[in-house]
């Protein structure tokens, strides 16, 4: 199991959390199986820090949320707004950048 | 544990219902956490109290008013309740008064026996008696449940008590006309209404605080069992 890298980490959960939401809703436990599957289990964090991280961004307007049932249990899904897929697009676009530059200065090929 | 976090959030000045809704998807989380590893490995795959406690402190808009500004909620906000409780009751009664009873003579309808009288004796009694220790009790329920300073707890309860013992609501019946407004009864110390202000200010004082002595015992109750549980 990979090592928590919480100094690497910072301002990414965002990223990743509307990143993992722009194809469907999920519930907190859900979004945190996405990422550590997506990523190879290579980003994995204090999983309870993803819920400060979600409310802040519902109350910026980029996720709404609902109660829903999960085999009979109640769980809080998120899903992105239109203002929230407005922000991935720019913090997209921000880390493609930042990860090309540090790339570049690598000296690796950068992306056309 | 994660009574433990919720305890330190309120504590650190966040918003009682996002440290409720924090737990509360902390709670579910461990739940699912737990179904596939043991209990121990999943309270460590959430994270630990500090880590958890910090994710959320950083976030901004979480901390509650009176975090921010005790003063405002505990202070000028029953100062506001008071005073604008006392001028709505007043305002109703005048409007009442002159909707259904816009033929009387207003000088005749203030006299006892007539139902503008009977009316404006329940909506002083209410003010002067009632609307203190309700809006006191709600003072420090507010303390409480955010976890303020004592200090602010027992200003905003003392300050409640004494506007409330010395708020007064006018309300003058001309013979045409009706008017109101509201004022203080401590303004002239030379009369016998002072000494009736600051009896009444010590009575709302100690019901005010009589409850709270009860509700803090309740409170650690709770808290020690919520810990026995959890440990």
């Amino acid at each position: 199991m990979a090592e928590s890298n919480p100094h690497f980490m910072n301002g990414v959960p965002e990223l990743l959390i509307l990143q993992v939401l722009k194809d469907r809703e999920m519930y907190g436990y859900e979004l945190v199986e996405q990422i550590r599957q997506r990523s190879g289990e290579v980003i994995q964090v204090g999983e309870g820090v993803v819920y400060p991280v979600l409310h802040g961004l519902e109350r910026s307007g980029a996720l709404e949320s609902r109660r829903g049932k999960v085999n009979g249990r109640s769980r809080v899904y998120y899903q992105l707004t239109p203002q929230g897929a407005a922000r991935l697009a720019g913090l997209s676009d921000s880390w493609s950048r930042l990860t090309d530059a540090i790339r570049q200065v690598m000296g690796g090929p950068a992306h056309a | 544990m994660l009574d433990e976090l919720r305890e330190r959030l309120l504590r650190e000045g966040v918003k009682p219902t996002a440290a409720g809704r924090y737990v509360a998807e902390l709670a579910d989380h461990l739940d699912d956490l737990s179904e596939h590893v043991p209990r121990d490995v999943a309270l460590r795959l959430l994270g630990s109290p500090e880590v958890l406690a910090e994710a959320m402190l950083a976030q901004p808009g979480v901390r509650s008013w009176t975090a921010r500004a005790p003063w405002a909620t505990l202070m000028l906000g029953p100062m506001l309740a008071l005073t604008v409780g006392c001028v709505l009751s007043a305002a109703a009664l005048v409007l009442v008064v002159r909707i259904f009873a816009a033929d009387l003579d207003y000088g005749h309808a203030a006299s006892p026996g007539t139902w503008p009288y009977s009316v404006l004796r329940v909506i002083y009694a209410f003010n002067e008696h009632l609307m203190p220790i309700l809006v006191g009790w709600a003072t420090i329920s507010v303390a409480l449940r955010q976890r303020a300073g004592i200090g602010w707890l027992l200003a905003g309860a003392a300050l409640t008590a004494l506007l409330g013992g010395g708020l007064l609501m006018v309300v003058e019946f001309h013979a045409h006309d009706i008017s109101f407004g509201v004022g203080l009864k401590y303004e002239d110390p030379f009369t016998t209404v002072l000494g009736r202000s600051f009896e009444s200010a010590v009575l709302n004082l100690i019901l005010i605080l009589a409850p709270y002595a009860a509700l803090r015992m309740r409170m650690r109750m709770r808290m020690r069992m919520r810990m026995a549980r959890s440990a």
